[in-house]
């Protein structure tokens, strides 16, 4: 028989159609006993009762509960989460970890390593990078940023300026071919009469029309602006717009003061578009034809860095032709950059070793900050991925063990008459108020996370500026993994509670409870094993972690950091020349030294662990090298005192003091490498 | 096991009397073993076999009829009834049977228990 499998919920209507029957009938039978129409049907109304309230109670018999029900069981769960607190605030504070920990680690790798450029378009734009092996002879000066390839070469997003031209002149690949390079370290940048340091981008005249972008105000960069002898005029980013100028819209057409020269601010970038490479934001975008006013040049040609092909220093993004492919476009630029590049080798031994170039997708914009961080985002990703996993097993082996020792309220409440169904809701119910609360703290520490990585990844940069705000999609996952989680381990075991035997249950004394039966035992001890490996692996992955950590901000830097100080200005800016400028140094030193406390006071033309190296070719008097093969020494020019100040030893000779001043004999330290590599066992004082 | 759902209390009108927990099921499932019957007439019939004494209120009786439907215990079907109007007829299932026999001994059981309880009792153990 069919019959018996037959539960499909009646329909509101078929209620209706079988009350409206009953109530027919009724009113027939009263009228065929004598009673008038009128009355009948009155009569049989009353005897039927209220209708919706028949219905109300069927509805319940075959459905979801209404919302008092809701309520209800809501005011139950907080009572009997409450009456365990320890319970509550470990599950609560699980979630919370997991679900703040992965949203803040997720949302941080997708600002670094997944998220477009704001501009229009990114999947069609495209980044130049070369790659060769160490110290290409065809490089002369190299300004800009260059990292190791596993292979041993290195690779770098910077080209000279020549390279750029003859690429952008007759591209078939690309629409727009534009240029960009960083002004620096920070400028002197005086608005108001007020004096700030902030960074400032070179770019080339189609930039913001290569990236797609259109003005918060005034207008962008116009073909033509980046001309040798054109006018002086600034893009301002729309940050540094709200913060100096408060978002006037004024501040277009005044006039600025970069590094003591006068630009007029044209216009102002979009809101969204914060520079093109993730962690860097520039303040204010200058046509690169200015280069040489902003750019200290340390003894090169202001026309030649235009010109050379072996001054390395323009990053170069394009935008590929509608229909064009990155493979098609790599095929024809990179022959085009090979015949540059050989043009420009001087030695046959120089074209051993050519930079290649290749198009890479530059969609995330540049970068620099996905290189050095991905792999540390990586591993802490997967650290996370197992707090959300270790967090799940919490909860669920927290509700497995409530569950069981649920099982005679369960019992109870089954024997007073509760549905199955209803106490089934009741548990949900519980599980997603530990949910709730749990993401709303998880949410609260996402947001702190973010900004102690954000804070970390800085390493105290101040211009570091990474756009990385809470993911929902990815708060939302992990919200629901938690949730799954809790609702899975919460009514599985309430699910077979429910179905226990009542009698036996009930007779149950608390101490007596079947906690030691077979399955259920088992799957919690198998939670337990999990949740040891996990917490093991983690505890071992923190201590590594914190250790490198540990290892960065405490790096052997071959001085004495113990109580040193260092800052850094910049007095060429705000207009001091020549002796001027050598006078207030020095006597800023002196000051110094003169403060009561201060042991020893110096200065260098480069801040130290700054990442910045001036380095040039080196003749040494009796060591040949192959022609061709020029190896760049890094140096840094130094005050009297120096090696004092930083505790540095000098093991040979004399340190730079107070005899070498302008017009004395030009001396310099080398250190132990330079000495075995270039001197042998010579004597280098000689 | 039968149904604990509470009845609703009916109004204390002379001569007619509560239901007892449970039993109500027990008087539809019997009702329908004498053939397939609508909601109204299933109330009409109990109604008349105890003379009046027992009236179901539909807020009970429907609310009894879709359970014993859910729980598999009874059938419906809509057909035209002798006055050419299309009712909800239900019909007893195997299943019906047998829990109408099962729940009959019982209360055969408890009548008698309920019986041997309230006997009067002897005159002469009564203090006042």
């Amino acid at each position: 028989m069919l019959w018996p499998f037959r539960r499909n919920k009646p329909s509101e209507a078929d209620l209706a159609d079988e009350l409206s029957h009953d109530l027919a009938t009724e009113i027939e039978e009263r009228m065929d006993a004598g009673v008038s129409r009128a009355e009948a049907e009155s009569a049989a109304r009353r005897d039927l009762g209220n209708v919706s309230r028949i219905q109300e109670e069927l509805y319940e018999l075959h459905s979801w509960p209404s919302f008092d029900r809701l309520a209800q069981d809501i005011r139950y769960g907080v009572r009997t989460l409450s009456g365990n607190p320890l319970f509550t605030a470990m599950a609560i504070l699980s979630l919370a970890l997991g679900i703040g920990a992965n949203t803040a680690i997720y949302s941080l790798m997708d600002a670094v390593m997944i998220r477009a450029l704001p501009v229009q378009d990114p999947s069609r734009l495209a980044i130049l990078t070369w790659r060769a092996k160490p110290n290409p002879a065809v490089i002369n000066s190299h300004n800009g940023s260059a990292y190791d390839e596993p292979d041993g070469r290195i690779a770098s997003p910077d080209f000279p300026w020549a390279a750029y031209e003859s690429l952008a002149k007759d591209n078939s690949v690309f629409s727009t071919l534009f240029a960009h390079a960083a002004a620096g370290p920070p400028l002197n940048i005086v608005i108001h009469n007020q004096a700030q340091l902030s960074p400032v981008e070179l770019v080339s005249a189609n930039f913001f029309a290569g990236l797609g972008l259109s003005p918060a105000a005034g207008r962008l960069f116009a073909p033509g602006d980046d001309r040798p002898g054109a006018p002086q005029i600034a893009v301002l980013s729309y940050r540094y717009w709200q913060s100096r100028f408060a978002g006037d819209a004024s501040a277009v057409g005044q006039t600025i003061t970069i590094k003591g020269v006068l630009f007029e601010v044209t216009g102002i970038a979009p809101p969204e578009f914060f520079g093109i490479s993730p962690g860097s934001a520039p303040a204010i975008y200058v046509p690169i034809s200015q280069r040489a006013l902003l750019v200290p040049l340390y003894g090169q040609d202001a026309k030649a860095m235009f010109i050379s092909p072996h001054d390395y220093w323009v990053g170069v993004m394009g935008r590929l032709r509608p229909g064009v492919t990155f493979e098609r476009a790599q095929t024809e630029i990179a022959a085009r950059f090979a015949q540059f590049v050989s043009a420009s080798a001087r030695h046959a031994a120089d074209r051993a070793n050519l930079p290649e170039l290749r198009v890479e997708e530059g969609g995330s914009g540049v970068d620099s900050l996905r290189r050095r961080y991905s792999k540390p985002l990586l591993v802490l990703m997967t650290m996370v991925a197992f707090i959300l996993a270790i967090a799940c097993a919490n909860i669920a082996n927290l509700l497995l063990a409530r569950s069981t020792s649920r099982r005679r309220e369960i019992a109870v409440r089954l024997s007073l008459g509760a549905g199955r169904l209803r106490l089934l809701r009741q548990l949900l119910t519980e599980s997603l108020l530990l949910a709730l609360p749990g993401g709303l703290l998880g949410l609260v520490l996402a947001a702190f996370g973010i900004r102690f990585l954000l804070v970390l990844l800085a390493g105290g940069n101040e211009d570091f500026v990474l756009r990385a705000q809470i993911d929902w999609r990815i708060l939302l996952l992990t919200l629901s993994v938690a949730m799954t989680t809790g609702i899975l381990f919460g009514l599985a075991p309430s699910l077979a509670a429910t179905r226990v035997d009542i009698i036996p249950a009930l007779k149950e004394t608390r101490a007596s409870s079947p906690t030691r039966r077979g399955r259920r035992l088992g799957l919690s001890q198998l939670l337990l094993v999990f949740q040891i490996a996990l917490s093991l692996l983690l505890v071992l992955g923190a201590a590594l972690f914190v250790r490198t950590l540990a290892n960065l901000h405490s790096v052997e830097l071959g001085f004495n950091q113990e109580s040193l100080l260092t800052f850094s200005l910049d007095a060429g800016q705000a207009g001091y020349q020549g002796v001027a400028l050598k006078a207030f140094y020095m006597g800023m030193v002196e000051r110094f030294r003169a403060l009561p406390g201060v042991q020893a006071a110096t200065i260098s033309d480069l801040p130290l662990v700054s990442g910045w190296t001036h380095s040039t070719g080196v003749v040494i008097p009796g060591v040949t090298e192959p022609p061709g093969h020029h190896s760049p020494v890094a140096y840094v020019s130094v005050g009297p005192g120096f090696f004092d100040t930083l505790q540095l030893p000098v093991v040979f000779g004399r340190p730079i003091d107070s005899r070498d001043v302008a017009g004395s004999p030009a001396v310099a330290v080398i250190n132990q490498v330079f000495a075995d590599k270039y001197l042998r066992n010579r004597n280098p004082l000689a | 096991m039968s149904s604990t759902r509470t009845m609703r209390r009916a109004e204390p009108k002379d001569e007619k009397l509560e239901l007892l927990q449970g039993t109500l099921d027990m008087l539809v499932l019997r009702t329908l073993l004498w053939g397939e019957q609508h909601g109204h007439g299933i109330g009409q019939a109990i109604r008349q076999s105890s003379s009046d004494l027992l009236q179901i209120e539909r807020g009970s009786l429907y609310p009894a009829l879709h359970r014993l439907e859910g729980r598999g215990l009874i059938s419906s079907e809509w057909k035209s009834s002798d006055l050419n109007r299309r009712a909800k007829y239900y019909r007893l299932t195997a299943a019906g049977k047998k829990q109408l026999a099962a729940e009959e001994s019982k209360w055969k059981l408890l009548v008698r228990a309920i019986r041997r309880v309230m006997r009067p009792a002897p005159e002469s153990a009564g203090d006042e």
